[in-house]
């Protein structure tokens, strides 16, 4: 399987503050997982892997992307590739349900939009949302924004999934939920890599991972 | 002393002028780079901004337009009356009402009703990370949301003026009917004669012209906002100060442009 993040002694800078250096190897259709310590550390990851945030020292690449020689084209080809979800990203206020999910779609693809809708439709509808598909994300609770969420990154193709501090605040029985629906995504395309960063991995005893790391 | 108070005049309130140009021309070049891609998603934006710049201000334009064309058209009408010189009614209604008092006015309802509301929601997008989100979606914020909201703006100023001013016109036409008994097909005989390209340009040319203006200062303050709330009223002001201070420049220039070409 090919390697898809390769960090070699990555330290990166946020926020005022140095993280310790990180070695992670992650191949095509690996679950892997990474524990942090502290919230800082769980914003710098994000802010890193989706190219927000650069400086750093140490040797990383990203779909074969060298990220200290990185221009636009190169950070939107990772983007496109790599889907975050987390409540830090969140859904777009001034849209409803059903729009904040096939909004990425709708931007980057020629199909009409009443199949694009469809699309989105059958994805909620499959999740247990669909009901809310009219409702602004302030009228959602959490965990249907986290579905949402899901949802919006299930509209799309990608190599790399990074759920951030996705199973915080969830009982086991939604934690079994989300997890099982991630995994019915990964049958799919057994290619996809999926990255969890939790505070405490073994609250997801559920998941079996191939790697974890600590930071 | 009087430097030092026009420096904190342009700093504290009204910003500087090349900051909102570089914007702008930040917008436009995102704009370039991105288009046609994500029409269909900018197309929804530009339509939400008409319906709530636009549609949903026609009701206040109307009331507006009503009250100020009964006001303005009969004091004019008996002051010219007065004088002597109905023939100069068209003329002077063309220059107060088409040329100078509903694009400045309308502007200013604007400024006061959608500015706020975009500077706002922007700032609220940029603390909660909606714009961050956007961009990890390589989706371009510049495009996608202000473009779209520059686009939309301007189309709703231009038709909102037009519907106020038309509003104006025909409300006054028939208050000085039945105040100073001039026929209304006298008055627009008088309206129209006097009514030329010149007018038609200057009045065309500022709801254009406003209409960029306000929505870039709006967006570019929205967008301004660090990452506390409590920073959304504070950016609303300088907007609205900002916005208020350029039209009102803008409308000036504009007006001598035209006068020389004239």
């Amino acid at each position: 399987m090919a390697v898809i993040i390769e960090l070699e002694d990555v330290k990166i800078n946020y926020e005022g503050e140095t993280l310790p250096s990180i070695n992670l190897r992650v191949e095509e259709g690996e679950i892997v997982a990474i524990e942090t310590e502290r919230d800082l550390y769980d914003r710098a990851l994000n802010d890193f892997f989706v190219c927000e945030n650069l400086d750093f020292s140490g040797n990383a690449n990203i779909f074969g992307i060298n990220l200290s020689k990185t221009d636009n084209l190169s950070i939107q080809e990772i983007r496109k590739n790599l889907s975050l979800i987390s409540l830090a990203y969140p859904l777009v206020s001034n849209l409803k349900l059903i729009e904040n999910v096939y909004l990425t779609y709708l931007f980057h693809s020629d199909e009409p939009e009443k199949k694009i809708f469809e699309k989105a439709y059958r994805i909620i509808d499959s999740l247990g949302i669909a009901n809310k598909f009219n409702l602004n994300p302030a009228f959602l609770t959490n965990f249907e924004k986290k579905l949402a969420l899901l949802a919006r990154t299930f509209m799309v193709n990608y190599k790399v999934l990074i759920l951030s501090r996705f199973f915080s605040d969830l009982d086991d029985s939604k934690k079994q939920f989300l997890v099982d629906k991630i995994l019915e995504q990964k049958k799919l395309n057994d290619k996809i890599a999926v990255i969890i960063i939790e505070r405490n991995i073994k609250l997801l005893p559920m998941i079996d991972f191939d790697k974890i790391i600590k930071v | 002393m009087i430097k030092v108070f026009f420096e904190n005049l342009f700093n504290r309130y009204l910003g500087k002028p090349y900051n909102y140009i570089s914007f702008l021309v930040v917008v436009i070049d995102s704009t370039i780079n991105n288009f046609p891609k994500g029409i269909k998603a900018v197309e929804r934006v530009t339509l939400k901004q008409i319906y709530f710049t636009g549609i949903e201000a026609v009701k206040i334009t109307l009331q507006i337009g009503f009250f100020m064309g009964i006001v303005v058209i009969t004091q004019i009408t008996s002051f010219i009356k007065g004088l002597g010189g109905i023939n100069l009614v068209g003329k002077i209604i063309t220059i107060a009402i088409v040329r100078e008092i509903f694009p400045l006015l309308i502007a200013v309802i604007m400024i006061a009703r959608s500015g706020t509301a975009i500077t706002s929601e922007l700032a609220l997008m940029k603390i909660n990370n909606e714009i961050k989100t956007l961009r990890i979606l390589n989706i371009d914020p510049l495009y996608y949301l202000i473009f779209a909201r520059i686009l939309g703006f301007v189309i709703s100023i231009t038709v909102v003026t037009v519907i106020g001013t038309a509003t104006a016109i025909l409300s006054g036409s028939l208050t000085i009917y039945l105040i100073q008994k001039i026929s209304v097909s006298d008055f627009f005989e008088y309206f129209f004669i006097n009514l030329n390209i010149f007018d038609v340009t200057l009045f065309l040319l500022k709801c254009f012209f406003f209409g960029i203006v306000i929505s870039t200062i709006c967006s570019f303050y929205g967008l301004s906002v660090g990452k506390s709330p409590t920073e959304i009223p504070q950016v609303s002001t300088k907007a609205v100060m900002s916005s208020f201070f350029y039209v009102f420049l803008i409308n000036v220039i504009l007006d001598f442009m035209v006068l020389i070409w004239q």
